[in-house]
């Protein structure tokens, strides 16, 4: 079975290779790293030509289940050496990584409330290593076939798979200088960098993704230098993300820039910085964002912030906003979990658009090496004023949503 | 060089980037299948403000309900009404004749490719922006979307009460009643069918080419083509499916196909099939004339809390189901009806003479004549106000409860305010077409939007 299911990845490895050929012209980000991983063991997330690390986008690093331990234990600084920074270049042969996020929301506003059950979040990942300095990478996510609030996809409006990454990448160390690279569909290196320590991607993606409607990938190359705790990360790429090929002349460069200031098994402390300059669409909408972050993980709570300066937003050219995101995930007692996040996006024009909320979850089962998966019981609250409200003055489209999440990220590695 | 290149600024203004960025949305399959009926599209939206409108509905619906640039506040409205069905672009030339199944003439409505739910207002800015661009005179056009909007508002009232609303028919004004005259004879004499698919010894064959020359600006005006085997067969497919409940098989035989070109503004570049039905008997003078239009998504409205789908099967279904729940008659068209073909959503209606659109030059010939013309062209936005108010206040909702018991609360006592209220939106809205058209006459639109299109 293994071995049909490597020809299948041969195959779609084969695929991949075609479309990069074919995009050979556009550029892209390599894959992004891990929080601080206390041990920087088997992948357990497919990345791009990425370093591998347990879990990243998990709740605070704890013990594999069955473990005896306490939370004095788990909050004592490590007496061994300190984890490397960033996760080192992976070599295992395949790594696949199955991540799933089901919602069963009910949605409160003025008016006739809504139910419904939805997938928000369906991808399946798959990343060869092409000899020990190379790799390749596919990953595929679930999207409605339709436009939102649209009738016609495709047979309807199905759920359908399309493209999320699709890029080959290398390594190369000189010296202290880790330098890896990829080309093809690429994650965006700043959504890459906040999730990468954001365990809360099943209850509401990124500020910046939501609220700005930064894309996750886009055909790019990207380049990325680490030395010690400082990694400098460079995409350059069509900046269309995935719904457009190219089109327009410009191309969209993004900078994102990290250090580890603190870099303990009991306390990880990353600041990151990002710059975007480039333009969208067939009219060159400007898209430019200049901002930064913050990640704090310890073994029982892990916290981040973001602040990002648009100006251009969605095919606007002419709007200019300040976005400021937070986050928190807390574990209250084994396998329990409580989270808070927010995010507002205020128009320089005036108006605001916000969304706040905040979850408990239970952690039913965990393997640091295997996978978990979480059961979420959250609140959602949308709301808008101003010139941002969907109807100026009469309608700002304020809802409060309940719902409950079943979430789950299954990886696989194999050496 | 990748970040100097990356670096350059966009060299266009932002509303320039704009109204580029909506049409490439609008056009960007029409362009990627029939590139040159997109160019005639364009080349026709840059007629005159007029023509801009009517092919800007996209554009004007995201300027109304879309954050981060400019947009004025109304005093008026609040969520409810933000899911009165709509319309969608209820310009003055969106009107026409219809003859219902017991034979009564009517004028209403009659594009519904934009419809769907949204805020009232819009709609009535939209109306009142074609009447000030008609109107071509600020004065005028002021006075006509005051009495449009004062005529919305007395329907919407009215129809709160209880009072019955009924359709606009013959003796409502001069002009409508010529229209209705016209279509009647046009239609009993099966006009459009003549002259599409003449009748020669008992046999109807097609009159391929261009039924009128093209114009200097190289827009096909109407222009007829047979069609190949293929597009035979999605046609029949179609039939087949839209004829159950309405005709037999044999009434609904397929006798004559044809691909026709050059009608409407927005949708110039849909695919519009003219197809002649056997009819009742197997004698030519009880043959069926149809039309068959694709049609897409209608205006997405961002940012209001709804289902993340349609609650109409395809974009044909929506555009006929509004059609039947905002025209005064559900049976204006008997032969209305819709099919799915593959990917193609195809509205079918009657195509017969009897469907006859209000004419622009009628309009205009109004409102530059006499005192009396104007004052007669102010009735009729009047009766347009309406009309639109019968179409917004007899249909249920998104959450489904009459459209007046919605809206009249938000006028009662303040029709005054109301008014002032649309006659300041629907001449900022006027402004803004005309300000687009004339940043946009004359400049070759095509290869700006479709630069990977363009030869």
């Amino acid at each position: 079975m293994i071995r049909s299911s490597m020809t299948m990845l041969a195959s779609l490895v084969a695929m991949t290779g075609a479309a990069l050929a074919q995009s050979a012209s556009t550029t892209g980000p390599p894959a992004a790293e891990a929080p601080a991983d206390p041990t920087p063991a088997q992948p357990t997330r497919v990345g791009p030509p990425t370093p591998t690390r347990p879990d990243p986008t998990a709740a605070p690093a704890e013990p594999s289940p069955g473990a005896t331990t306490s939370a004095t234990e788990l909050v004592e600084p490590a007496a061994a050496s300190a984890p490397p920074a960033f996760a080192p270049w992976s070599t295992s042969r395949l790594a696949l990584e199955l991540e799933l996020t089901s919602h069963a929301r009910y949605a409160s506003k003025a008016g006739t409330n809504l139910s419904e059950l939805r997938l928000d979040r369906g991808e399946l990942g798959a990343r060869i290593a092409l000899g020990r300095r190379a790799a390749a990478e596919l990953r595929v996510e679930a999207i409605r076939s339709a436009l939102e609030g649209g009738a016609l996809g495709i047979d309807g409006d199905s759920t359908v798979i399309r493209v999320k990454y699709a890029h080959v990448g290398g390594s190369a160390t000189i010296g202290p200088l880790a330098l890896d690279s990829a080309l093809g569909f690429t994650p965006d290196p700043w959504i890459r960098t906040l999730e990468d320590g954001y365990p809360l991607k099943p209850l509401s993606r990124t500020g910046s993704e939501r609220l700005l409607g930064w894309a996750t990938s886009d055909l790019a190359a990207v380049v990325r230098a680490t030395v010690g705790p400082a990694r400098l990360s460079l995409a350059v790429g069509n900046g269309e993300g995935q719904r457009y090929p190219e089109r327009n002349t410009g191309k969209t460069t993004t900078a994102v820039a990290e250090i580890v200031a603190v870099n303990q098994r009991s306390l990880r402390l990353s600041v990151a910085a990002v710059g975007r300059d480039g333009s969208i669409g067939v009219a060159r909408v400007r898209d430019r964002r200049a901002g930064g972050g913050a990640t704090v993980i310890t073994p029982w709570v892990r916290a981040g912030a973001e602040v990002i300066k648009a100006w251009g937003i969605g095919d606007r050219g002419d709007a200019e906003g300040l976005e400021v995101g937070g986050w928190l995930d807390g574990r209250i007692v084994e396998r329990v979990f409580v989270a808070a996040r927010g995010a507002s996006l205020g128009f320089t024009g005036g108006g605001r658009l916000s969304t706040f909320g905040g979850a408990v979850a239970i952690e039913p089962w965990r393997d640091s090496t295997r996978g978990r998966y979480r059961v979420w019981f959250a609140l959602d609250r949308v709301t808008s004023s101003g010139a941002a409200m969907p109807l100026p003055g009469v309608d700002g489209g304020d809802a409060t949503l309940a719902m409950l999440i079943v979430s789950a990220v299954a990886p696989l590695a194999l050496d | 060089m990748v970040l100097v290149a990356s670096c350059a600024s966009p060299g266009v203004a932002d509303r320039e980037q704009r109204i580029l960025t909506s049409l490439a949305d609008d056009n960007y399959l029409w362009a990627l299948r029939d590139p040159a009926l997109v160019e005639c599209k364009l080349a026709k939206m840059q007629r005159g403000p007029s023509d801009w409108l009517r092919g800007t509905a996209s554009l004007f619906w995201r300027d109304v309900m879309e954050p981060g640039g400019h947009r004025t506040a109304s005093a008026f409205g609040d969520p409810a009404s933000s899911r009165v069905l709509l319309v969608g672009d209820p310009h003055p030339e969106n009107a026409g004749t219809f003859r219902a199944a017991d034979g009564t003439m009517i004028v209403d409505w009659n594009d519904f490719d934009s419809a769907g739910y949204g805020p009232f207002t819009g709609d009535l800015r939209r109306l009142g922006a074609g009447l000030v661009i008609a109107a071509e005179d600020a004065a005028l056009g002021a006075e006509l979307v005051r009495r449009a909007a004062a005529g919305y508002a007395m329907q919407i009232a009215a129809i709160a009460e209880g009072r019955p609303a009924g359709p606009v028919i013959a003796g409502a004004h001069p002009l409508l009643d010529d229209e209705l005259a016209t279509a009647r004879s046009r239609g009993d004499r099966h006009v459009a069918l003549e002259e599409l698919a003449p009748a020669t010894s008992g046999v109807r064959a097609l009159a391929s080419g261009d039924l009128e020359p093209v114009a200097p600006d190289g827009v096909y005006e109407d222009r007829v083509t047979p069609v190949a085997p293929e597009v035979a067969d999605w046609i029949d497919r179609a039939i087949a499916e839209w004829r159950v409940g309405k005709l037999d098989a044999g009434a609904a035989a397929v006798k004559l196909r044809s691909r026709r070109v050059g009608s409407g503004v927005s949708s110039y570049a849909a695919y519009r099939f003219n197809v002649v039905l056997e009819g009742a008997t197997p004698a030519v003078d009880d043959d069926l004339l149809l039309e068959i239009k694709e049609t897409r998504e209608g205006v997405i409205l961002r940012g209001l809390p709804r289902w993340s789908a349609a609650e109409w099967a395809s974009p044909a279904a929506r555009s006929v189901a509004a059609q039947r729940r905002l025209q005064a008659r559900p049976d204006a068209d008997p032969l209305l009806g819709h099919a799915l073909v593959g990917g193609l959503s195809l509205k079918l209606r009657h195509r017969e003479a009897y469907q006859r659109g209000v004419n622009r030059d009628d309009l205009t010939a109004l409102a530059v004549g006499s005192a009396g013309d104007r004052a007669r062209l102010g009735d009729l936005a009047e009766i347009y106000g309406e009309m639109l108010a019968r179409a917004h206040g007899r249909a249920l909702t998104e959450e489904g409860v009459l459209g007046a018991t919605v809206i009249a609360p938000l006028l009662a006592g303040r029709d005054g305010a109301f008014v002032d209220d649309i006659v300041r939106l629907a001449t900022e809205d006027a402004a803004r077409v005309v300000a687009d058209h004339a940043l946009m006459k004359g400049r070759e639109l095509f290869p700006l939007i479709f630069p990977e299109v363009a030869p």
